[in-house]
């Protein structure tokens, strides 16, 4: 048989594509690994002598949750206020303004509290994450920790691990009550529908299970986010140029996953 | 002859061969470093003396070969060995490698948190023993970024040499340093040994340095081994290689015209 | 490591023996911790001592500290060249008490 013509342009189409893919599914199967390895120390680091240790899972946390709680509410307290504003525009036309309150707490519970909350954590601790570990990795700290006998993945990953799976539904949740706050006020100020009652309103149209949805998803953006930040830093080379590629890499693919994931979970929750 | 020559092995790597991506580095290297003993790995830039260095410590997988540290192959040991065998071994990275969001005295004294459950006091004491060894004392409470280059190399072998670990291991230990600085750590490298009966390899390129601290020298280039001798040997080699590099003058390599210029055009 | 201990002069004398490393240097550390809280003085017999290591070098300091504190005498003896090649990296020879054995130190005190 003839060697393919190296020239033709379709034999690099498909030459290309197929680099990609298989780089891909590498990239998938390292996270996967990644992701086990940060559950086994988790779960088992205590039986080899090699717990997790929590003061570094409160540090994450902190920095994860806690310093992020203001902009979070300011998102999603703006948030709940568009989305009041959209949502008695449209009712306007069928003289319906009051049934704002289940469209603000749907919306915000199911959909935009998780979302919000995990791009902007995306934004701020999955660039952070990358940084600190791409940096650590270009300066020999990564080798270090292995010389030393410390298991990079026990000492770096699971902490943050960790405390992003406790922060962001917290986060969520959080967002949540900011995000129904803000179309509280709108629709007090544009309807003069009371707070009291607004929120009476809320409690009786809000189940468990739109709270539930919000939470689940909040996990799994959870996961996306510390799994892509800690890979790319792991992966950097070549000095600070490289950090700086990982970083910005890490917050564009961890927010396109999520909203991917987003889309992909909202089609299978609400079947 | 070396009076080391009759002690045990602490290191024997044999018929050492490593590739990066597709391309092979070392090309079956044998060495063999007794205990008690000083080896400097000297050899230019791209001789793969830092590749070596890798390997030794553990951070690769090689192609083909065998090194064993402390009689272990660990090329083949379990990961519970490969974790206690760590405990004895320490290594001074070339730009110190302490994890910036620790202080100095935590960073020393990190070793110490993750293989032992002594007293928190004494933790404290053997590190700040340390730090005086390297005349570091009193700074266990600042953090790495307010160092100094030469601290910082200081402050990691006090963290390296925590665990009075059996191998020591230093990359460039005098890279970037000032001559008085540079000498200091020769210093203290020689009293490891001497104090503490350490197995020490030293990987570097500066000449002044490792003819006053080596016991015996391995010269790499090109992934070979040109030879391994004591400092007179080196010194009074009769291969050209050798004295090209011991002079700093650019070797004469031979030069093969078809694939040089192969390389050239990339046809 | 074994360990034993005895009174002379007015001084309990804690007798290592062996190797002190890691796995037993919390248990030297009891021992010295204990002799003092008790409130004797106390001399610490290293010459039964093939190995010390820094964990068990770390234990005589925090000795050493607590005896001056409380007020109380503390002294080493019988120290072989590895021991003391180990104090002497990080100057600790300079600071302790060093003797050769109870009698000579028993002199010094007159």
């Amino acid at each position: 048989m003839a060697e393919p013509d190296s020239r033709n342009s379709v034999y690099l189409f498909v030459e290309h594509t197929g680099r990609v893919f298989i780089r891909a599914v590498e990239e998938a199967g390292y996270l996967c690994a990644l992701l086990i390895e940060s559950f086994f120390w988790l779960i088992c680091g205590p039986f080899f002598k090699q717990p997790v240790r929590s003061p570094a899972i409160f540090s994450q946390m902190m920095a994860i949750g806690i310093a992020a709680a203001p902009i979070v509410f300011i998102l999603s307290f703006a948030v709940g206020i568009m989305l009041a504003i959209q949502i008695i525009y449209n009712l306007r036309i069928f003289g319906a303004e009051s049934q704002v309150v289940g469209g603000v707490a749907l919306s915000v519970t199911r959909e935009f509290g998780p979302l919000i909350t995990s791009i902007l954590v995306a934004g701020r601790s999955g660039s952070a994450l990358a940084a600190r570990i791409g940096t650590m990795q270009v300066n020999q700290e990564v080798d270090a920790l292995r010389v030393m006998g410390i298991n990079p993945v026990r000492y770096l990953v699971s902490p943050s691990l960790m405390a992003m799976l406790i922060m962001l539904p917290t986060l969520t949740f959080f967002s949540d009550i900011a995000g129904i706050l803000g179309g509280a006020l709108y629709a007090s100020v544009e309807i003069g529908l009371g707070l009291e009652a607004y929120a009476f309103q809320t409690l009786e149209i809000l189940k468990m299970d739109d709270i539930y949805q919000g939470l689940i998803k909040s996990v799994v953006f959870a996961v996306i986010i510390s799994l892509i930040g800690v890979s790319n830093g792991f992966m950097v080379s070549g000095g600070a140029e490289g950090v700086g590629k990982a970083t910005t890499r890490s917050v564009v693919l961890s927010i396109s996953y999520i909203v991917v994931a987003d889309m992909i979970f909202t089609y299978f929750l609400n079947r | 002859m070396s009076a080391t020559e009759n002690r045990n092995p602490a290191i024997e790597v044999e018929d050492l061969v490593t590739h990066y991506g597709k391309v092979e580095i070392l090309h079956g290297v044998n060495m063999t470093v007794h205990e008690g003993e000083i080896m400097i790995i000297m050899g230019g830039s791209g001789s793969g003396k830092s590749t070596l260095l890798r390997y030794l410590l553990g951070l690769g997988v090689p192609t083909r070969g065998s090194i064993r540290l402390l009689g272990k192959d660990i090329t083949r040991i379990t990961s519970t060995e490969m974790h206690e065998l760590r405990q004895n071994m320490g290594v001074a990275f070339q730009g110190g490698a302490l994890l910036s969001s620790l202080t100095v005295g935590e960073n020393v004294q990190l070793p110490l948190n993750e293989h032992t459950r002594l007293d928190r006091k004494t933790k404290e004491i053997m590190a700040r023993m340390k730090l005086e060894v390297v005349n570091l004392g009193g700074f266990e409470n600042l953090m790495p970024a307010q160092l100094s280059g030469g601290m910082i190399k200081r402050a990691a072998v006090a963290r390296a040499i925590v665990m009075d670990p059996k191998l020591m291991f230093f990359d460039e230990p005098s890279a970037g340093l000032d001559p008085v600085v540079s000498a200091e750590l020769d210093e203290l490298i020689l009293r490891l040994r001497d104090a503490l009966q350490m197995t020490i390899v030293v990987v570097t390129h500066e000449l002044d340095s490792a003819f006053k601290i080596a016991d015996r020298i391995t010269v790499l280039d090109k992934g070979h081994i040109l030879m391994t001798g004591s400092v007179d040997e080196v010194r009074s080699s009769d291969s050209e290689r050798i004295q090209s590099l011991l002079n700093r003058r650019p070797g004469n390599d031979e030069i093969h015209a078809d694939e040089y210029l192969a390389r050239l055009t990339g046809m | 490591m074994n360990y034993a201990t005895r009174e002379e002069g007015g001084y309990v004398v804690l007798e290592l023996e062996g190797e002190i490393d890691l796995s037993c240097s919390p248990e030297a550390r009891k021992q010295i911790l204990h002799v003092l809280g008790a409130g004797n003085d106390l001399l610490v017999d290293l010459s039964g001592v093939s190995y010390i290591d820094s964990s068990g070098v770390a234990s005589l300091v925090e000795g050493y500290q607590t005896a001056k504190k409380a007020g109380r005498r503390f002294g080493l003896i019988g120290v072989s060249d590895a021991a003391m090649s180990v104090l002497q990296l990080a100057r600790l020879d300079k600071v302790f008490p060093i003797h050769a054995n109870i009698e000579e130190r028993l002199e010094e005190d007159g």
